[in-house]
C-alpha cells in the first residue's frame, strides 16, 4: 500500500480551477441556505405589504445577477 | 401573528430606515475597497515590485470579476441579514393592545404584548437635527405589567404613534366602563 501524506502541500493535486469551483459551490450553497431562512421568516414574520415583496424581489435578482456573473467568468 | 377573535390592526410601527444607512454606507465602502486596493497597488504611489505587479494583474486578468462577483454575493447577503432584522422588529397596534416582536437573531424571537388597561405613561423623545427633521425618536411606555416598560427605539413618527396609542387606550376606556 503506497503510504500518502495528507499534510503534506506537494502531494495535493488542486488547481486554481478546482478551487474556484469548491468556492463556486460553497457560494451557491450558502446562498440557497439564506435563500430559504430569508423567504420564511419574510413570509411568517413579515406582515405582508409592498414593501417586503420588494424587497424580495430586488433581493432574488440581484443574487442570481452576481451568481449569473461568478458563473459566467468561472473558466 | 395571531390576533383574538374581531381584533383589527390598526397601525405597525417600525424603525425608521434611517437606521440602515450606517451599515449600508459599511458594505458599500467594503464593495468598493478591493477597486480602491487594486487602484491604489498599480498607481505610481504603491510603489510596488514589478514582479508583483504582474502577478497581481495576472490573477485580476484570470479570476478578477469572478472573486469580485463571490465577494459582492457575500456583501449582498449580509445587507440582507440586516435588513431582515431591521424589518422584522415591529410594533402592532391593535384596537386592543400592543404588541411587540422583537428579532433577536435568526431563530430567536421575543413576542410581548399589553393591553391598553396596562399602559400608565407614554413618553416620546427625539433628540439632535436629524431625528427631528427626519421624524423619528424612541417611545417609552411604561406598563403595569411584569415587563415594565415598552422601549420603541428610533420609532418613525413617535408622536403620531403616541397619540394613536392614547386615543385607542381612551376609546378602549371608554368600551369598558359602558
Amino acid at each position: 500500500m503506497d503510504y500518502f501524506n495528507i499534510l503534506d502541500i506537494s502531494n495535493w493535486d488542486i488547481s486554481s480551477q478546482r478551487i474556484a469551483d469548491i468556492v463556486f459551490m460553497l457560494t451557491v450553497g450558502m446562498s440557497a441556505i439564506f435563500t430559504i431562512i430569508f423567504y420564511y421568516h419574510w413570509r411568517k414574520y413579515g406582515m405582508g405589504g409592498a414593501r417586503i415583496h420588494t424587497m424580495e424581489i430586488i433581493y432574488i435578482v440581484g443574487l442570481i445577477l452576481l451568481i449569473a456573473i461568478s458563473f459566467i467568468t468561472l473558466k | 401573528m395571531k390576533l383574538e377573535e374581531g381584533e383589527k390592526i390598526i397601525k405597525i410601527l417600525r424603525r425608521h430606515y434611517v437606521v440602515l444607512i450606517p451599515i449600508f454606507l459599511v458594505l458599500v465602502f467594503m464593495a468598493l475597497a478591493p477597486i480602491i486596493i487594486y487602484l491604489f497597488l498599480n498607481s505610481d504611489f504603491g510603489n510596488l515590485n514589478e514582479n508583483l505587479v504582474s502577478v497581481l494583474n495576472n490573477f485580476i486578468d484570470t479570476w478578477g470579476l469572478f472573486a469580485y462577483s463571490i465577494f459582492l454575493s457575500i456583501l449582498w447577503i449580509i445587507f440582507f441579514i440586516e435588513w431582515t432584522d431591521y424589518h422584522l422588529d415591529l410594533w402592532v397596534i391593535t384596537d386592543r393592545r400592543i404588541i411587540d416582536a422583537e428579532q433577536k437573531g435568526f431563530f430567536h424571537r421575543e413576542v410581548t404584548s399589553f393591553r391598553f388597561e396596562q399602559i400608565q405613561d407614554i413618553t416620546t423623545e427625539t433628540k439632535g437635527i436629524l431625528e427631528t427633521f427626519l421624524k423619528y425618536g424612541d417611545l417609552h411606555i411604561q406598563t403595569a405589567g411584569h415587563l415594565r416598560e415598552i422601549f420603541i427605539k428610533d420609532a418613525d413618527m413617535p408622536e403620531d404613534a403616541k397619540n394613536l396609542i392614547l386615543s385607542l387606550q381612551h376609546k378602549s376606556d371608554v368600551e369598558r366602563t359602558q
